[in-house]
């Protein structure tokens, strides 16, 4: 795994076009773990007035991210929750698994943040047209004036490469050094490491999901306020 | 840094698969349950709210029951004390009525022993009275004062011939026995009132005390030492009564001390 390590997209095993490496793999782990953990709590919900420990857990981790979704788009969270928490969970969870031994975080994959910043990418208009309709979403990158729509285009384009750089650099560093570490410095060194990498992980997480509301909002609110202004 | 397109579009795919099964297993449930709960314990509020509006309404109707319990309370207070009182002013007055006619009884008792003792007093006294007095008139009486006697009833009888009508059956009660010349000095005393002499009876009477009572069938001239005695009776009544309030026992009015039923003296004797 060493190889992989430093590069997590080689093909460990191939037939064709299609492979499988190790980015893959430790996605479907990640997968795995955080629906197998949903369906057993929730698979058999406790009583209504005394839920269980783990149902109490997830829903204080859901309320949380409501409460975040809705202090970052003034709206309600019910809309934004599945895409916004999905994103939270699955990097969180990434980042969290690179204390297991061997494991190397699909996050620390280019492939992965920039498919994760092209869902970011796509979802904004998604979210945006319904609030706003083609002619309005799509007028505002013109705004304010028909030149700017090469500079607003660009510039969505540059954050979502700014997300997907971001959270690569981050958690490909951590890896990285975390592998340079092990082959250069003594064991404790790489366990400190790791644990800062875990909240450098969090941290990561955080930053991304929050970004991504952001974006959404901002093509639901922004622009629908300057279309508001006389 | 180079970017796999397999792998990018793979993790496009299993990103939008992991948002979906979380949609289904995680946030749907999780939502769920919380909205439920959240709607469990609305519901349990208004049902404790619609049962502290219950409670109140009926703390209301309670503190309504009390309240009417409290003036049902002083009205039946009211009306026994009431009660009370007029039974209380029935049996005073029951027991003024039972008082007052027992003092009556006891006055009756009292006034009828009196009259007894005054009775028995008198009785005695003017046996004693009578008894002196027979004892000096006896000692007294001779020739002299029985001519005395009968010629003062005989100048009395004189004196009041005129209402004294004629009849037959005339009776002289004496309480010694006339001589004959004092018997035809009545007689003839009598004669002028036209009443044959030979129906004139004398007899003798130990109830008169040195006296000469004449009697028809309808009228009566006496003179005698009765009347006398009679009038020291009265006197001794109004004494004893006297004697009897001054010391202290109120006694009702006895027959004899009601005005116009005076006690008959000497000088009221009557002449009918």
């Amino acid at each position: 795994m060493g190889g992989a390590a430093l590069n997590p997209d080689q093909p460990l095993w191939q037939w064709g076009p299609v492979h499988l490496n190790a980015t893959i793999l430790w996605t479907w782990v990640v997968m795995a773990i955080l629906v197998l953990t949903s369906w057993s709590v929730t698979r058999r919900p406790g009583t209504r007035r005394r839920p269980s420990k783990r149902q109490i857990v997830l829903e204080v981790i859901v309320t949380a991210l409501r409460h975040q979704i809705r202090d970052v788009s003034r709206q309600e969270p019910g809309q934004y929750l599945p895409f916004i928490g999905t994103l939270f969970l699955f990097i969180a969870t990434a980042a969290l698994l690179s204390i297991v031994p061997g494991y190397v975080p699909p996050t620390s994959s280019l492939s992965t943040t920039a498919a994760l910043s092209t869902c970011v990418f796509i979802a904004v208009p998604l979210y945006g047209i319904p609030h706003l309709g083609y002619r309005r979403y799509f007028r505002q990158y013109l705004q304010p004036s028909v030149f700017m729509l090469p500079f607003n285009v660009i510039g969505e384009l540059s954050r979502t490469l700014a997300l997907a750089v971001r959270l690569y650099g981050n958690m490909m560093s951590g890896a990285m050094i975390g592998a340079m570490l092990l082959a250069m410095a003594p064991l404790f060194l790489d366990v400190a490491m790791k644990l800062f990498g875990l909240i450098t992980g969090m941290i990561q997480a955080w930053i991304f999901a929050i970004l991504a509301m952001v974006y959404i909002a901002s093509a639901t609110q922004v622009h629908e306020s300057r279309e508001t202004q006389p | 840094m180079n970017i796999d397109w397999f792998t990018f579009a793979a993790q496009i795919i299993n990103f939008l698969i992991l948002l979906a099964l979380l949609k289904r297993f995680l946030y749907g449930p999780i939502l769920k349950a919380i909205a439920e709960r959240e709607a469990e314990i609305v519901s349990q509020f208004d049902a404790a709210r619609r049962e502290q509006a219950a409670a109140e309404a009926t703390r209301q109707d309670l503190q309504k029951q009390l309240d009417g319990l409290a003036t049902t309370k002083k009205q039946l207070l009211a009306e026994a004390a009431e009660e009370v009182e007029r039974w209380k002013q029935e049996r005073l007055g029951e027991a003024h009525a039972d008082v007052d006619a027992a003092r009556f009884d006891w006055f009756e008792t009292l006034d009828r022993e009196r009259e007894q003792l005054r009775s028995k007093l008198l009785t005695q006294y003017r046996q004693h009275a009578l008894q002196m007095a027979r004892g000096v008139l006896t000692c007294l009486a001779d020739v002299d004062s029985q001519k005395l006697l009968v010629d003062s009833f005989v100048r009395q009888l004189e004196e009041q011939l005129s209402a004294f009508p004629a009849s037959d059956g005339v009776t002289v009660w004496s309480a010694f026995k006339l001589a004959a010349d004092q018997q035809q000095q009545i007689g003839d005393a009598l004669t002028h009132t036209g009443i044959d002499r030979t129906g004139v009876a004398f007899r003798i009477d130990d109830s008169l005390i040195c006296g000469i009572k004449v009697r028809t069938r309808d009228h009566e001239i006496s003179w005698n030492a009765a009347d006398s005695l009679a009038f020291l009776e009265g006197q001794f009544s109004l004494d004893l009564n006297e004697a009897l309030s001054a010391s202290g026992v109120r006694l009702r009015d006895s027959p004899s001390n009601v005005p116009g039923n005076s006690v008959e003296t000497g000088e009221s004797r009557d002449v009918s």
